[in-house]
């Protein structure tokens, strides 16, 4: 080779032995490699070479399609992560979730949108002429409805009407990051996946009355006020169902660590004397003796179950985010399947209408006599709520979002707007 | 208070699955995507690239759709399914929060993803194995070199892409294996040695072998490049 002495050539031979090595192996180069390529044209063809050579492999490998499910975890978790990065601060990167191994990579991103939260969070509260910052949460309380936003502050506000009455901020080491909501009487429970806990809010007035943690995460929450004065049952992230306020009493429903997402909740239900939970890592349904919590069946029905609704007739409704509602009789098995557009995770039922709602941007009517399927389009529908008075309430987050109140024919009554101040 | 806003599009209501306003415009991008030819899919991955930078979660949906089959039959074949199933949605969540990794200019976007998956899975092979130290949290590789080539350069690669395939499919079973578990898999030479039951030496002679046997055949297309020819001495005197 004209111009080049034996030992340089020496030397390539041995950067192209370390760069095949590291290729195979799939490592990375070291500085003093990518010294040496930056000024030898033949090594980084070599290198050049062995690249192509991986891809070519790489490309032979006939495609195989992964569980529909998996879609869903990648689009909701890309979708936490793009609000929830600032939310992850020591606390939760610390912890040895499998989910979240890869939160301290996003911190690239989360310096930008970090500083949006914090610009939020300097802004100063206007009392009840606030509007509703991203609204995540939903629920019918005693006289309006409550509902929880996931703006950095963990605000809440309550509406009687479209009026909002009052307003709080929930505080909490991490901003909150709300996933679901259920009543109690005159008390309503907030899953705050960022804090690991579950807020007791009072709301005459508007209180936080209490924080229960859960230290390995809350997936999921369900309050029930047949039995001696009312019980709030909760799923873990990890797969375990407990009761608030009895740490002593909790039972792992899961089987095998899974892949646990905070943002992808589970339903957990009292009908008929048993605990629905749905464990949507395998698709199933597990049934569980509420004094006990032992588990006493469990019903693999496939797909993604996430929520459940209760029916008349003492049959329950399961939403599978990988599209489908499934009406279940008393021991869980389905007995009827409705097949839906996109991948829904919240749901709510109010005698024959079920609605329920896809973040990707929409909202999709059931109508669970004949079956008819209506879509509608919403920027982030969050959540949604059956009232008593047969309409439905719907958390849209995102800027131009809100709360809209709809009636079963999917009319809009009114909506409060969002908006960051 | 109504929203005016929707009220103004209550048609958009009955049709199944509605697509969102920009629908036009990434069903144009799909279709070139499926088309294959370089210039048109490195437009098409240009556009989605920019859009994952502006965080539209649609593109990320979009990018799964297209690529998450040839990412899962890779880690499927080098982690079996459980772990293939983890790393997938590793592989898109890292794509989602560094979408400025991916270079559009330097290579496909499916070649990019099949690299990082091959990486992560490797990576997590050698978590288990705990015989080498881990890979480093810098991500993956790009999969050409980091002065690559610009728009120009991809249909020539797209040839040598060819020329590979058709040389690696010139080698005997045995070579070609060799260089599977080498490049695909990311064994060692002496675990390759160990499992085809041959000395190392000639697990190395066959992987130089292959590697010769490839040059050979981009040459004979014209298609080298630096390599120890004449772009070479140029860049020397
Ligand atoms: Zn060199």
């Amino acid at each position: 080779m004209a111009g080049m002495n034996e030992n340089d050539a020496q030397h390539c031979e041995m950067v192209q032995q370390q760069l095949e090595e590291r290729v195979g192996l799939g490592q990375s180069l070291t500085p003093e490699l990518r010294a040496h390529l930056a000024g030898c044209p033949g090594c980084h063809a070599h290198l050049t070479l062995l690249r192509e050579l991986e891809a070519a492999l790489l490309e032979d490998v006939p495609p195989m399609q992964p569980p529909a499910h998996l879609k869903t975890q990648v689009l909701s978790a890309a979708r936490q992560t793009r609000i929830q990065t600032q939310t992850v601060a020591p606390a939760a990167q610390a912890r040895p979730h499998a989910a979240r191994r890869w939160w301290p990579l996003m911190l690239g991103a989360a310096a930008v949108s970090g500083l949006l939260a914090f610009g939020a969070l300097l802004t100063p509260s206007r009392g009840t002429a606030a509007a509703l910052p991203d609204p995540a949460v939903v629920v019918a309380a005693a006289g309006g409805l409550l509902v929880a936003s996931n703006d950095g502050g963990g605000t809440l506000n309550l509406l009687r009407g479209d009026q909002v009455t009052a307003s709080l901020r929930s505080g909490g080491a991490q901003p909150a990051w709300f996933t679901q909501g259920v009543r109690l009487g005159d008390r309503v429970y907030l899953a705050d996946a960022a804090n690991d806990r579950v807020l007791e809010v009072g709301t005459g007035p508007l209180r936080v009355v209490r924080s229960y943690p859960v230290p390995d995460g809350v997936a999921g929450l369900t309050a029930s006020s047949d039995a001696d004065g009312g019980r709030v049952y909760f799923k873990t992230v990890r797969g375990s169902v407990g009761r608030l306020g009895d740490p002593q009493h909790q039972i792992t429903v899961a089987r095998e660590d899974g892949m646990p997402l905070a943002d992808v909740m589970d339903g957990v239900l009292l009908s008929g004397g048993r605990l629905f939970v749905t464990h949507h890592l395998t698709g199933e349904i597990c049934l569980l003796d509420p004094e006990t919590l032992n588990v006493v069946g469990r019903v693999v029905v496939g797909g993604a179950p996430v929520d459940l609704a209760p029916e008349a007739g003492g049959t329950v409704l399961a939403l599978d985010a990988a599209g489908r509602l499934l009406r279940l009789n008393a021991g869980g098995e389905v007995i009827r399947s409705w097949p839906l557009p996109g991948h829904p995770d919240k749901l709510g039922v109010n005698g024959s209408v079920a609605l329920v709602t896809d973040r990707a941007g929409q909202l999709t009517r059931i109508d669970l006599v004949s079956g008819e399927i209506q879509p509608m389009p919403l920027t982030h529908p969050m959540d949604v709520v059956a009232l008593s008075d047969g309409t439905f309430a719907v958390a849209e987050g995102g800027g131009g979002g809100g709360v809209r109140v709809l009636d079963e024919t999917l009319k809009t009554s009114w909506k409060r707007q969002g908006g960051k101040r | 208070m109504l929203d005016m806003t929707w009220l103004a599009v209550p048609d958009s209501r009955f049709s199944l699955r509605s697509p969102p306003p920009a629908a036009a415009e990434q069903d144009e991008s799909r279709l070139q995507a499926a088309q294959a030819g370089p210039p048109k899919t490195q437009e098409a991955d240009a556009a989605l690239a920019l859009r994952l930078r502006q965080r539209d979660e649609a593109a990320l949906s979009e990018v799964y759709d297209q690529h998450s089959g040839a990412v899962f039959g890779v880690l499927n074949r080098l982690l079996g399914d459980a772990a293939a199933q983890e790393v997938l949605q590793d592989v898109f969540l890292r794509l989602w929060e560094r979408p400025e990794s991916y270079d559009p200019a330097r290579a496909g976007l499916k070649t990019f993803l099949l690299v990082m998956a091959r990486s992560r899975a490797l990576d997590r092979l050698r978590a288990t194995k705990a015989t080498l130290p881990l890979f480093t949290e810098e991500g993956a590789e790009l999969p050409l070199p980091d002065s690559g080539p610009g728009p120009v350069a991809r249909s020539e690669d797209a040839q040598r892409r060819e020329q590979i395939r058709a040389a690696l499919s010139q080698l005997s079973a045995a070579h070609r294996e060799t260089v599977e578990r080498a490049y695909l898999a990311g064994e060692s030479r002496e675990e390759i040695s160990g499992a085809m039951n041959v000395p190392v030496g000639t697990v190395k002679s066959r992987l130089n072998y292959a590697l010769k046997h490839l040059r050979v055949v981009l040459e004979s297309a014209g298609l080298e490049k630096a390599g120890p020819g004449k772009e070479v001495e140029t860049w020397l005197e």
